[in-house]
């Protein structure tokens, strides 16, 4: 069975990319170990239904869960939203964006 | 106004002419306002043209390997632009990265759906008081525009703390002394429009959470 074209071609450009040097290994050693997450900060112009509605349809979180961390931010002023690589981090920052929600991003162990 | 309810069109509210033109040009202020903080980004590096370099899946907007990156993007020097577009991290050099690889499309979708509820709300201009329909596959587009105009209101009237905003109909109630001091009028009518988009965006989402709940509102992604 081949694969299709979409999952071949990916190998092409990944080929031309420079050996890291050694502190870029280091970098992204740490990075692995250490996952990141991404922080949605209160704000007070956003309504609390609104957020719940990003929460749920945005990460799919269940209502009771939504609502859980919609009162975290409001209360406590911050709540980590989700956690994974640096990467899917940088995406879920920009959606928050995109939804105007005030999001930043971390290592998991800062704080 | 009349706040919006859930029909088989999607979501409905009442507006009076002069709340659409208010609201339009409001949104239309908004657009500007980025348009102007974030210039286009030119997407055309020179050395774009080698076959084989920079491929990307399609819709893929991130690093290319290969290819050029994007410039770095300034922060936006107006306060209201940068909430707007925030920091997206406490390390200076991580929130500098994230700018360059997402500020112009953020600010570009930004710009597109504050154009999209001016071009709705001026829409057949209507003279009298009419309904104003949110189809649900432009709900999220249009909450999105609504939330951003509310931001930039808020900065502009100083609003930084839940208290603050909650004193709002206090302050609107109290007795305004509108006559040679243009400064406080400008402010009640910032109020009252800051106060109006509250309770279309509170309406409009209270909608699109029970349509999400019940399973048919606009599909995830």
């Amino acid at each position: 069975m081949s694969l299709p074209p979409i999952f071949t071609r990916a190998a092409v450009p990944r080929a031309s990319v420079a050996v890291p040097d050694e502190a870029t290994r280091t970098d992204l050693d740490v990075a692995l170990d250490q996952p990141w997450v991404t922080l949605v900060w209160n704000d007070p112009v956003n309504l609390m239904s609104y957020v719940s509605y990003v929460f749920e349809s945005y990460f799919g979180y269940a209502p009771p869960r939504a609502n859980e961390l919609m009162l975290q931010v409001h209360h406590e002023g911050r709540a980590v939203v989700s956690t994974g690589t640096r990467e899917r981090m940088e995406v879920d920052v920009q959606a928050m964006h995109g939804f105007g929600l005030w999001a930043t991003m971390q290592r998991s162990d800062e704080r | 106004m009349t706040p919006f309810r859930t029909d088989a069109l999607g979501y409905v509210a009442e507006l009076e002419p002069s709340e659409r033109i208010v609201l339009a040009q409001l949104a239309g202020d908004v657009a500007q306002m980025l348009q102007e903080q974030v210039p286009p980004r030119e997407d055309a590096p020179d050395d774009a043209g080698e076959p084989g370099a920079g491929w990307a899946p399609p819709g893929w907007t991130g690093p290319v390997p290969g290819g050029a990156a994007p410039r770095p993007a300034d922060a936006p020097q107006d306060p209201a632009v940068r909430r707007l577009l925030p920091d997206a991290s406490d390390d200076a050099d991580v929130a500098a990265e994230f700018r360059r690889y997402t500020q112009g499309d953020l600010a570009a979708e930004k710009v597109g759906r504050l154009v999209l509820l001016g071009q709705m709300l001026v829409d057949g201009e209507p003279e009298s008081a009419a309904p104003f329909v949110v189809p649900r596959d432009a709900a999220r587009r249009v909450a999105g525009a609504l939330t951003d105009v509310r931001l930039v209101l808020a900065d502009r009237l100083d609003l930084r703390t839940d208290e603050q905003v909650e004193g709002l109909y206090d302050e609107l109630d109290a007795e305004g002394e509108d006559g040679p001091d243009d400064g406080a009028a400008a402010r009640r009518f910032l109020v009252s429009v800051f106060l109006l988009t509250g309770l279309l965006q509170e309406s409009l989402v209270d909608g699109m959470l029970a349509d999400l709940r019940a399973g048919h509102g606009e599909a995830r992604g």
